[in-house]
């Protein structure tokens, strides 16, 4: 595993106290962020904030992209995150094009105003 | 470097676009040009599989774009596909208030999404295929942007499918963290190698891809979606969804499945997991049909099962599953593509979509009830119906692995239910007197579609080794072994 360049943890004694950064602490980090773009989408009901955390689940598997490929030294992670950052664009111009169709219909971004499928 | 092999692909794609921009110069009136222009690129597509220069197979762009026997039959089904939802949404899009050029538009360009994801060969290709069917979709669904339910339809799809969408993307970060590579060819050599070990990482990675494709393919636990989307979105992209998006996403497990399952390791870590997963749809699925009195919801909850049946042979996998599998896949476009051109003839004269409008229907229309009756028959799997042959080589597959005999009891449990709400309907059809006496108007190439499915239907399930000489080539060529190990 190459190690993270740490150099600049030497100015802050509280940083320097975790140790060097290691591939597997961006990883939990992209993890925890998943985790809670996942919260998010579960447990709000406005469709808008749903949608920042979808994003910010795709954002967690791109940290987790970065930091592979700086541990394995090349750059199909970094070229990969590119597309899922043209992709995640697309999707949220069609999300926010439905939630305003939403809001057309409903008068509200609420999930609760989506009930009307149901059986 | 062979840039050729992606001739579908670019007639699809110059198709999408050519529409686009015919639909600009065409006065209101005249835009069902636009749906004989889409079904003649879908022609194209399918004769274009079939030029020496594609047919032959090979790799493109550095080995990330693979054509073998299974793409190629993937992507003549995906024609086909294509072609029968032209075919049913004519009259159903000239009824629709605006958007009519942007429909077809998007309806190609899923076909191309669909039609890369046959062919992907690394996880870049794979995500951003899969990506553009998902997106088009998302826009057909909510396409009726007047109607609520379409609208909450789309909705739904979008949050699922986005959630499914970082899953995958997880799991491919995973895949990579422990191989340092996206290319399949590189997965190929690095699980035959004779010291390769299995990460808890790469199965992790390997489980939740599978886990962000059961999203496509409406397996249990992603399928929350299925009934909802398919009755509120417009009734062609409802028949599109439940067989153009569901099978590429098996053809994307299979293709894993052929990459990672060379391994024996792999192989058995992932067998009951699939078969679980198999387990559970199937059981959802046809349970959750028989309280529906919507028939789109019922085709829905049927469409979840059928998933489960295909499972059961990708859970089964090496060669005689994956033949099974593509068997099945084959028999699934024709059986329900002709049950949905019904549905939308139907729905058209009745303007509604409940069980029991389709009281005395055999009688109104004979041909509709007909292709009803046989498309409802080989869901069900009645011999001598394509479905049945599909069903029997599924169930088949499994019942060669001797771990997987428990799936094969409740694969057989589970045709018996399914014979219950399928036969519901036939009853209706045939026995129940009229509801509606008005006769559902159908066009010439409706009829014509419907009779070519039943013949299919029907001839195939009468000779099915003429579509097994198609299927089992294109097993057999992965170049996996019979049996696991």
């Amino acid at each position: 595993m190459i190690a993270m360049d740490t150099t600049f943890l030497a100015s802050s004694p509280a940083l320097a106290a975790l140790g060097e950064i290691t591939t597997a602490h961006y990883v939990v980090l992209s993890s925890l962020i998943f985790a809670v773009g996942l919260f998010g989408v579960v447990t709000r009901k406005n469709a808008v904030v749903i949608l920042m955390s979808l994003e910010l689940m795709l954002n967690g598997a791109n940290l987790a992209f970065v930091a592979f490929s700086r541990q394995h030294a090349n750059l199909q992670g970094q070229v990969f995150v590119f597309f899922v950052i043209a992709v995640a664009a697309a999707e949220a111009a069609v999300a926010l094009a439905i939630i305003i169709a939403l809001n057309r219909v409903k008068g509200g971004v609420s999930l609760d105003d989506a009930t009307e499928l149901k059986g | 470097m062979n840039p050729i092999l992606l001739l579908p692909e670019f007639v699809a794609v110059a198709a999408a676009l050519g529409v686009m921009l015919y639909d600009l110069w065409l006065p209101k009136d005249r835009k069902a040009v636009l749906c004989t222009v889409s079904m003649v690129a879908c022609v194209a597509v399918f004769a274009a599989t079939f030029v020496p220069a594609v047919a032959d197979g090979g790799t493109a762009f550095g080995g990330s774009y693979l054509v073998d026997g299974m793409a190629l039959l993937l992507k003549r089904l995906f024609a086909i596909t294509a072609l029968l939802v032209f075919v049913m949404s004519r009259d159903y899009v000239e009824d629709l208030p605006r958007g009519r050029g942007e429909y077809y538009t998007l309806c190609l360009l899923a076909t191309s999404g669909m039609l890369i994801c046959a062919s992907v060969n690394d996880f870049m290709s794979l995500f951003v295929a899969l990506e553009v069917v998902t997106v088009s979709f998302f826009v057909l669904v909510a396409f009726k942007r007047d109607s609520t339910k379409s609208v909450e339809a789309g909705l739904k799809m979008l949050v699922i499918g986005s959630i499914s969408a970082a899953l995958l993307l997880y799991g491919i970060a995973f895949i990579y963290g422990a191989t340092g590579s996206v290319f399949f060819a590189d997965y190929r050599a690095l699980v035959e190698a004779p010291d390769f070990v299995l990460s808890t990482e790469l199965l992790v990675g390997i489980l939740l891809v599978f886990l962000g494709l059961g999203f496509k393919t409406s397996a249990v636990p992603m399928h929350v979606w299925v009934p909802d989307v398919y009755e509120g979105a417009p009734t062609p992209i409802t028949a599109f969804l439940s067989v153009g998006s569901k099978l590429a996403g098996f053809v994307l497990m299979l293709r894993i499945l052929e990459v990672f399952g060379r391994s024996g390791v792999v192989a058995d870590e992932l067998t009951p997991f699939l078969a679980l997963i198999a387990a559970l749809t199937l059981f959802y699925g046809n349970l959750g049909a028989i309280p529906q009195t919507n028939i789109k919801r019922l085709m829905g909850y049927s469409s979840i099962g059928q998933c489960g049946y295909i499972l059961l042979g990708v859970a089964a996998a090496w060669e005689t599953g994956i033949s099974a599998t593509l068997f099945y896949m084959t028999a699934y476009v024709f059986t329900n593509l002709a049950v949905f051109t019904v549905i939308v003839y139907v729905a058209r004269s009745t303007k509604s979509h409940e069980i029991d409008d389709y009281s005395g229907l055999a009688r109104r229309h004979p041909l509709l009830g007909a292709a009803m009756t046989i498309g409802l028959l080989s869901l069900a799997g009645v011999p001598p119906i394509l479905g049945f042959v599909g069903k029997f080589l599924a169930i088949g597959a499994a019942f060669a692995r001797p771990e997987l005999q428990w799936l094969v009891v409740c694969g057989l449990i589970n045709v018996v239910v399914s014979m219950y709400y399928y036969l519901c309907v036939i009853k209706r059809m045939w026995i129940k007197d009229a509801r509606h006496p008005a006769d559902p108007a159908v066009p010439r190439r409706v009829k014509i579609a419907l009779v070519v499915s039943m013949i299919v239907l029907i001839g195939g399930g009468l000779a099915p080794q003429l579509v097994e000489k198609m299927t089992a080539p294109a097993a057999a060529q992965l170049g996996l072994s019979k049996t696991p190990r």
